[in-house]
């Protein structure tokens, strides 16, 4: 060991450590250089292209298994839907079916289809591939999250000819075509279906639409490309022109602060759910475009809990809808970009009932009134209110997406004010929010979701639903919403809607703060920004690229 | 030599083993499973949800899950993901590169401007250079990795335009996020060279080598001798920093890897997913640290004889 000593002497330490971090650094630096000169895959064009960015990275990408609405963003253009929704009217217009029929007793659902449609891999399209579809989400092996309880009470098919089908049900059932016209029951190529395994289908999907599945990365790419063939879209489609994207890549930009940089430095073309505070800003530049486009559905919304003191009392939970201003709420969080929502309903859904928007005017005084008439008082003379020596205090639970943190700071500090004090609880996802709810530990819990139809609403309100977090329990109300199901004409719909949102309101279930809206920010070369009656899926098809 | 390292292996293997575990445990003491995740958020009834929850294998007793999660693992087999049926060996390998080599050239980066900056900060305390790279070092430490990213991509990507901040698996898109992990790796590097430098300076052979006249590049070159020993355990431990690193910047700059994989699995409660990046990540860690050791003793002879 000691022979070994002065050999190892010899190169002074200092020579060998400098020597060493030179050496390191010229390495990185010669990478940069020798990288930043390289020309990227990115960069390269290959016709119209756009980078369009996603702000989940979904867990699943296939619509007949997977729930999310993100999935919708890329597939809603891959696949067609039987029926598709008018997105300004909303009505329903011929998608792969061109025309359907309700039997008079509501219990068969005839549909003819469109001759001449192919999928992506050439299989031609036709009443024997809209039975395989059927089967493959109807089988429970499948364990379909969202496409199989679309379907409400279908019991089976018939295919009356290679171009009719007949979809049979246990009983009418209204929502059916609003069902039809998602991406979770859109048409899949029977080949590809078989071909693949449910779990590796994901990573192969051939549907009918516009756009073709070329490549997904997982957690890091989709890429689709025009389908050349297309020529069977709905009326709202446009035609193809040179200026069609050919090619759209879909990344994934989770951090909410990043998605308006990756806008601005021109990384991506167009990028969903900006922050309200960056879409304000953006505004003022006039190489990009702000769209607010409005989501049907339930509102950005509180849950009361009706079966936990205080706001097991009516009273209370009134005098909380008084004290909540909500305009200024929507005006310092969201900048004035969204509606102030009214009730269980968001403005834009078919049946809303705009009789709720006068019903909780912001009356702080109205709303101590009402306190004082339920017989709460300040008995001890520390500006909290307190009734049979409880103080009047609410725990308010949510996550922390959609700027909810924000609303409830302010909530908390308006109903301050009047003498009621929150406590916050913010839980970090949708699991733990749920623990909460199952074990009643809140007076206030965030929580909605989206959807056209306004049946919706029984899976939140209704005595035995599964998100029936309020403990709402009101046989009318119930028998209502289960009515509206099963009845298909509109107008009688509409009134059972209207008395459903009616009486949630009186009961006071639900402390709505705002209409749900995506800021969406493009850049202003690209024309045709459109999105489905659903409001999170983007009309590929019409969008052009001008150059 | 060879004894102690295998020792050492063995260890590595031993907390792998436990931090797999601990995380089944925690995993499971949690509320909310992958089923709580999706089908119940889509509103499924509490019959469906028991009903994939036993086809999953969630409903079994702890015990048995457990002992078919180590019978598999034990095989090499990490199961498949409960939300995308897709095996977790190929998930993780899907994403390993990218993080890998994320996570190399932001240690490469480190390293050099740690031992860099700790050499400034050591030798040459109360100089610019010197206060200087203490600066440096300690704005390393104290800002978040998120703070300094969004930073960087505001400065190189949108104002100057002239490096890609977000997207893309090309070359040119690593830049920006090594640059931000390494500067964040350096600050640990640079603190504990700095430190050590300073107390190898003050110790008696270095007076002793300055009282009798040897010139002071000399001096210097025993300082380093010592001094810039403790550089290989800083390092070590710096890749446990890195791994988590890895999931702020990879969520920022929108790249692929395991950070974010595991982000998703846990926000989804796919616990096979977590748990088999768990399992890599803690075996690589303490192999790291094993290596580190056994290094250590190499480089410093007054180790060797203790091991």
């Amino acid at each position: 060991m000691l022979s070994r000593a002065p050999s190892r002497r010899r190169v002074p330490a200092s020579v060998g450590v400098l020597g060493g971090l030179v050496l390191a650094l010229c390495l990185v630096i010669a990478v940069v250089v020798g990288f930043a000169l390289r020309d990227d895959r990115d960069s390269a064009g290959d016709g119209n292209r756009i980078v369009y960015g996603l702000t989940l990275n979904p867990s699943g990408f296939d619509p007949h298994i997977h729930v999310s609405n993100e999935l919708g963003i890329p597939f809603f253009s891959v696949y067609d839907t039987l029926v598709y929704r008018h997105p300004q009217t909303m009505d329903f217009v011929p998608g792969l079916a061109e025309r359907w029929e309700m039997s008079s007793d509501g219990l068969n659902w005839t549909f003819t289809l469109k001759r001449n449609v192919k999928f992506h891999d050439g299989t031609p399209f036709n009443a024997q591939a809209v039975a395989a579809n059927l089967d493959r989400i109807t089988n429970p092996e499948l364990a379909s999250g969202k496409a199989r309880a679309l379907l409400g009470p279908y019991t089976g098919y018939t295919v009356v000819d290679d171009y009719t089908i007949t979809l049979h049900f246990s009983e009418p059932y209204a929502p059916l075509l609003d069902g039809l016209s998602q991406v979770y029951l859109g048409m899949a190529s029977p080949k590809a279906l078989q071909e693949y395994s449910k779990n590796t289908y994901q990573w192969h999907q051939v549907g009918t639409g516009p756009y073709m599945l070329k490549e997904i990365v997982p957690g890091d790419h989709i890429i689709l490309r025009r389908n050349p063939d297309y020529a069977w879209g709905p009326v709202f489609y446009a035609e193809a022109t040179g200026q069609s994207v050919d090619t759209i890549e879909f990344r994934f930009y989770e951090d909410p602060a990043t998605r308006s940089l990756a806008l601005e430095s021109g990384e991506v073309q167009v990028i969903g759910e900006l922050l309200p505070t960056d879409a304000e800003l953006l505004l003022g530049n006039t190489q990009l475009r702000i769209f607010r486009v409005p989501i049907p559905g339930l509102p950005q919304q509180f849950f009361f809990n009706l079966k936990r003191a205080p706001t097991d009392d009516v009273a209370v939970r009134k005098a909380l809808l008084h004290a909540t201003n909500r305009t200024a709420i929507v005006d310092a969080v969201f900048q004035g970009q969204s509606p102030v929502a009214h009730g269980p309903l968001t403005a834009v859904t078919p049946f809303y009932d705009p009789a709720v928007e006068t019903l909780y005017p912001f009356d702080p005084a109205f709303a101590q009134s009402l306190l004082q008439g339920a017989g709460w008082s300040d008995s001890d003379g520390d500006g909290i209110w307190d009734k049979d020596g409880e103080p009047l205090r609410l725990t308010m639970v949510f996550a922390s997406w959609n700027q909810t943190p924000d609303v409830a700071q302010l909530i908390q500090s308006q109903w301050r004010d009047i003498g009621i004090e929150v406590e916050l609880i913010r839980v970090p996802d949708f699991p733990t929010l749920r623990d909460y709810a199952q074990r009643g530990d809140f007076n206030l819990i965030a929580f909605y979701d989206f959807g056209v139809d306004a049946s919706l609403l029984n899976r939140f309100y209704m005595t035995d639903a599964p998100n029936n977090w309020s403990g709402l329990s009101d046989p009318e109300l119930d028998g209502w919403l289960q009515e509206a199901v099963r009845q298909v004409d509109p107008q009688t719909r509409a009134a059972l809607y209207q008395s459903a949102q009616e009486r949630i309101m009186e009961q006071a279930a639900v402390l709505p703060i705002r209409d749900y809206v995506n800021l969406v920010g493009t850049t202003a070369r690209l024309d045709g920004v459109i999105y489905s009656a659903q409001g999170w899926w983007p009309l590929l098809r019409n969008l052009q690229l001008v150059r | 030599m060879v004894i102690y390292a295998l020792r050492r292996l063995g260890t590595a293997l031993a907390v792998a083993w436990l931090a797999t575990s601990a995380a089944f445990v925690v995993l499971r003491v949690v509320p909310g499973d992958a089923v709580d995740a999706t089908l119940a958020r889509a509103g499924a009834s509490e019959e469906e949800l028991a009903v994939r929850r036993a086809a999953l294998g969630l409903a079994d007793p702890l015990w048995q899950q457990y002992a078919v999660y180590v019978h598999r693992a034990v095989q090499g087999d990490l199961g498949r993901s409960l939300i995308t049926g897709q095996s977790v060996t190929e998930m993780i390998g899907q994403q390993l590169g990218a993080t890998v080599t994320l996570a190399l050239g932001a240690l490469a980066l480190g390293i050099a401007l740690g031992t860099l900056l700790g050499l400034a900060g050591g030798l040459g305390p109360g100089t610019w250079p010197g206060n200087l790279a203490e600066a440096l070092a300690s704005l390393a430490l104290s800002t978040p990795v998120y703070w300094t990213a969004t930073l960087a991509i505001y400065l190189f990507t949108v104002v100057l335009g002239i490096l890609p901040g977000t997207g893309g698996d090309g070359f040119r898109h690593l830049i920006l996020p090594v640059m931000v992990l390494g500067f964040h790796t350096a600050g640990s590097i640079a603190q504990v060279t700095a430190r050590s430098i300073r107390q190898t300076t003050a110790q008696g052979f270095v007076q002793t080598a300055r009282a009798k006249g040897l010139p002071e590049r000399l001096v210097v070159d025993h300082i380093l001798r010592v001094g810039l020993l403790p550089i290989v355990a800083v390092v070590a431990l710096q890749v446990g920093f890195l791994l988590g690193g890895t999931v702020i910047t990879e969520t920022i700059f929108v790249r692929r890897g395991l950070g974010r994989l595991l982000l998703t699995a846990i926000n989804n409660r796919d616990f096979p997913v977590i748990q088999g990046v768990v399992t890599l990540t803690a075996l690589t860690y303490s192999l790291v640290n094993a290596l580190a050791d056994v290094v250590y003793t190499l480089v410093d002879p007054r180790v060797r004889g203790e091991a």
